[in-house]
């Protein structure tokens, strides 16, 4: 199947994310006989790097080779691989930190401009090395330290200083922190990984499904259901200008047509007016098809295949028969989300993504009463990191905040007359529904009785205070 | 029918999820004949049968209802009956995320327990994947297996009986090449070592260890690291779900204005207040009576509940409407039901979480293995 993208060995013209010992990211694309520079931290062969399956990490080493390592802070992190392994360090350490002199900087006996020089002696690795054995003894009370910060200290400067990098293969959740982390995360509407995943599940997004899909964060929400679905489905993909944005794509291993035969962009005119939208082209005879001149013949069937395909996308609007709805995207989906509700197919689900919880509270609140809605629910999730160092086990001091919030919920057909007996008034509705929303939708109970008050209601008597 | 793939009629033998409400959902198989009973009523099977899923149905009388729903991996979460604990969606739509479980992947899962991300699991995949699921306690693996079977999972998935600390991965002579390892069991440092036998050795393997005690998180974390795994992170997951909620709009100025009100009002009507309580008084006297009355008569013919019904109401008919009563001015509607949300307010729309909220599940150790491939020989690329 030509959509189906999984990386596995990295290979010639590949798009990737390389991640460096500070955990700064950078897409590259693997050109053959290229090189990469990693500004500061080097410069490698591309050839000297493909072959290798992806996550594989490599040291810089002099003339653009490179040395693969088993991972990129091998020898580093203390509760990895052993603290033997970063050669020539041995050091006194202390008991506690009384000794020790609160002083920052003023400690240090090399200045940054030595440093800087150092780091020009040399294109490899073993500058670094370097650097950091000049900087811990040109430490004043390195030895004060205790062993645990002393560990702490020069795993700060391997991360800094350390020529080594790891290639990763360009999944939606790589790329996704690299947006987040390194790029703008508006561009992506804040959103999280913790909360695509949920996107992903609740509108159970799965090869062979057929989803309507609203995307303002340049493709990623494609790219990832792309991921999802390995070439097996369809994505038809509203957009509010005259052609969807997909600028993600271009630094991708997808190319123009893998992407066409996937993604059916739909105007969101052409989704209101399915009827009006429809092209009144009406095919020419085979004879004079025949007739024409090879440039105007392949210009001519490609506008027929586009015919065809908007035509077939307006078919899929008409006929409801959408298996489920991501919506991500700024345009307030209490103006919209009402009107996709009926394109969907019975029991299929939606997740609609704002990065702000109060945009999903007004759409929740119409879709308590929209019989056609189930379970409407608002979810958040935060993922919180951890620290694994034996003994010192903590939660990371900071994370990056937001994040975003999923609004889901299931589409079904309510039967005319179901509710209403006849009797209730529009107030009494409203009323009801806002009990549900206390009730959290206890249905299946009609039994009429007026006097039955619905629970949790705003009642306070306040007689005797009058 | 397949819990992993859409179909749109409701025909005999499928699994539909009866929705009866917010925290009752029923799993049934469609069977010509057969009735489900619901406190709201019974339905017929055969009425179903035919049916768009996603239908709502009615009982003959037509006073309950029910929804038809289609079996989704994250409904089947919530509708599963419980064996152990479970691995609910805010842990699995992650896990899923950050191990890349796609269609085609192969995943490795220990021990499978209820089932619930088995589930996950098998949606994600497709039937271009495989996935490998291990439960030692047999009850547990017999009825995994025919639940497996009764969803139609059986072309994605091998579940085994197997003790896979003691015994491994390795089912029969099938090539498991596991890119995506998933263990939730007590010691998942003793599983740890049989995993090379079975991941891929071509490609990046990811695996998440899912354990509730920082301790089993040590010995993780150990287990993996002796064990060739690298990029070790752990991680948690805290999840919420919000309620929307109105909350009304209060001024103080209008507090004010009202406390004005009241104390004019009071000046004003003491005496007229005090008519008006003892007409009331006399009015309840006489309900009362008449209550007893009617009370008697009526337990001659039918059960209590329809007595007391019956004067429920009739009090509620008695007394003044509470919007009639003239309360001045009342700019927050006290002493009347006021709807959230109604129209003559203005009002926040503001969130609120579940009484009750998770606070902790598992901590999620994640880790890589990529294999030390040599692509090179002599300088040349093979
Ligand atoms: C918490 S449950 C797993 C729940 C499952 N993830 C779910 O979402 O339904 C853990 C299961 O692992 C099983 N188990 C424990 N140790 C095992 C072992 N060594 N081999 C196989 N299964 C094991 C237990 O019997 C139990 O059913």
């Amino acid at each position: 199947m030509s959509s189906v993208h999984r990386q596995e060995v990295i290979g010639y013209d590949d798009w990737a994310i390389l991640t460096l010992p500070s955990s700064a990211t950078k897409i590259i694309q693997m050109r053959r006989g290229g090189t990469i520079s990693l500004g500061k931290f080097g410069v490698f062969k591309v050839d000297n790097i493909v072959g290798y399956a992806y996550g594989q990490s490599f040291e810089v080493l002099e003339d653009k080779e490179v040395q693969p390592m088993k991972s990129i802070s091998y020898g580093m992190e203390d509760n990895s691989e052993s603290r033997e392994a970063t050669p020539g360090l041995d050091f006194q350490s202390s008991e506690d930190n009384r000794d020790l002199l609160d002083r920052g900087s003023e400690n240090q006996k090399i200045t940054a401009e030595e440093i800087e020089k150092m780091k020009k002696e040399g294109s490899g690795n073993e500058v670094a090395n370097k650097i950091i054995e000049k900087i811990i003894q040109g430490h004043g009370s390195f030895d004060k330290k205790t062993i645990y910060s002393q560990e702490k200290y020069l795993t700060r400067k391997q991360k800094k200083f350390t020529r080594r990098f790891t290639v990763n293969s360009l999944t939606t959740s790589n790329l996704l922190n690299h947006i987040r982390k390194d790029r703008d995360p508006e561009r992506i509407l804040g959103l999280s990984e913790e909360t695509l995943g949920l996107i992903m599940s609740h509108a159970n997004v799965m090869p062979g499904g057929n989803y309507l899909v609203m995307d303002e964060t340049g493709g990623l929400i494609v790219y990832s259901m792309l991921e999802r679905m390995q070439g097996n489905g369809s994505i038809t993909l509203l957009h509010e200008n005259d052609q969807p944005k997909l600028a993600l794509f271009r630094h991708t291993n997808y190319t123009e047509e893998e992407l066409s035969e996937m993604v059916k962009p739909i105007s969101l005119l052409e989704f209101i007016d399915p009827k009006g939208s429809r092209s009144s082209f009406v095919p020419l005879p085979e004879e004079v098809v025949d007739g024409m001149s090879e440039m105007r013949k392949t210009r001519y069937l490609r506008r027929v295949k586009r015919v065809r395909q908007v035509n077939a996308t307006l078919d899929m609007v008409e006929g409801n028969s959408f298996d489920g709805l991501v919506y991500v995207s700024t345009i307030n989906p209490v103006t919209f989300v009402p009107d996709i509700i009926d394109r969907l197919k019975g029991s299929r689900s939606f997740s609609i993504y704002s990065q702000y919880k109060e945009v999903l509270l007004g759409l929740n609140h119409i879709l308590l009463r929209d019989k056609r809605v189930l379970l409407p629910n608002i979810y958040e999730s935060r993922v919180r990191k951890f620290q694994t160092i034996p003994g010192k086990v903590h939660p990371l001091m900071t994370s990056i905040g937001g994040g975003g919030y999923v609004m889901s919920g299931i589409k079904v057909f309510p039967k005319e007359g179901a509710v209403a007996s006849g009797r209730r008034s529009k107030k009494r509705r409203a009323e009801e529904a806002e009990a549900a929303v206390k009730l959290q939708k206890v249905e299946g109970e009609e039994d009429g009785d007026e006097n039955a008050k619905p629970q949790g209601e705003v009642e306070e008597d306040y007689t005797t205070s009058d | 029918m397949s819990i992993i793939q859409y179909k749109d009629i409701i025909e005999e033998g499928d699994l539909v999820l009866i929705y009866i409400n917010r925290s009752q959902l029923k799993p049934i198989t469609i069977r010509k004949g057969d009735v489900l009973n619901t406190r709201f009523g019974s339905f017929p099977h055969d009425s179903m049968i035919g049916l768009s899923y996603g239908s709502q149905i009615l009982t003959s009388k037509g006073r309950g209802f029910v929804y038809l729903l289609h079996p989704t991996p994250e409904l089947w979460t919530l509708s599963l009956p419980h064996r152990t604990q479970i691995v609910y969606t805010p842990d699995s739509s992650y896990i899923l995320q950050k191990l890349d479980v796609v269609a085609g992947s192969r995943v490795i899962e220990a021990g499978t327990g209820s089932g619930s991300f088995t589930h996950a699991f098998a949606r994600n995949i497709g039937e271009t994947g495989k996935l490998f699921t291990y439960e030692f306690h047999e009850a547990r693996y017999i009825q995994a297996k025919k639940e497996f079977s009764e969803h139609g999972l059986d072309k994605v998935l091998t579940c085994t009986h197997r003790d896979v600390c003691k015994d491994g991965f390795v089912v029969g002579k099938e090539q498991i090449n596991g890119d995506a390892v998933f263990l939730d069991l007590p010691a998942p440092w003793e599983a740890i070592p049989h995993l090379e036998k079975v991941i891929a050795k071509d490609r990046r393997v990811g695996i998440c260890c899912f354990s509730p005690c920082v301790e089993q998180v040590m010995k993780t974390v150990e287990a993996l690291n002796e064990n060739g795994w690298t990029k070790v992170e752990m991680t948690e997951v805290s999840a919420l779900t919000w309620e929307s909620r109105k909350e009304m709009v209060r001024e103080v100025g209008d507090a004010i204005k009202r406390l004005k009100d009241v104390k004019r009002r009071q000046r004003e009507g003491i005496e007229q207040l005090k008519k008006l309580k003892k007409k009331e008084e006399e009015e309840r006297e006489e309900e009362e009576e008449e209550e007893e009355e009617e009370e008697e008569e009526k337990k001659k013919k039918d059960g209590e509940i329809e007595v007391e019904h019956a004067s429920k109401k009739r009090k509620y008919e008695k007394q003044p409407k509470e919007k009639d009563r003239d309360r001045g001015y009342n700019p927050f509607g006290k002493g009347r039901r006021v709807a959230e949300g109604e129209e003559d307010f203005e009002w926040f729309d503001v969130s609120k979480n579940e009484r009750e909220i998770k606070t902790h599940t598992s901590y999620l150790t994640f880790a890589v293995f990529v294999p030390q491939l040599t692509p090179r020989e002599n300088g040349e690329i093979k």
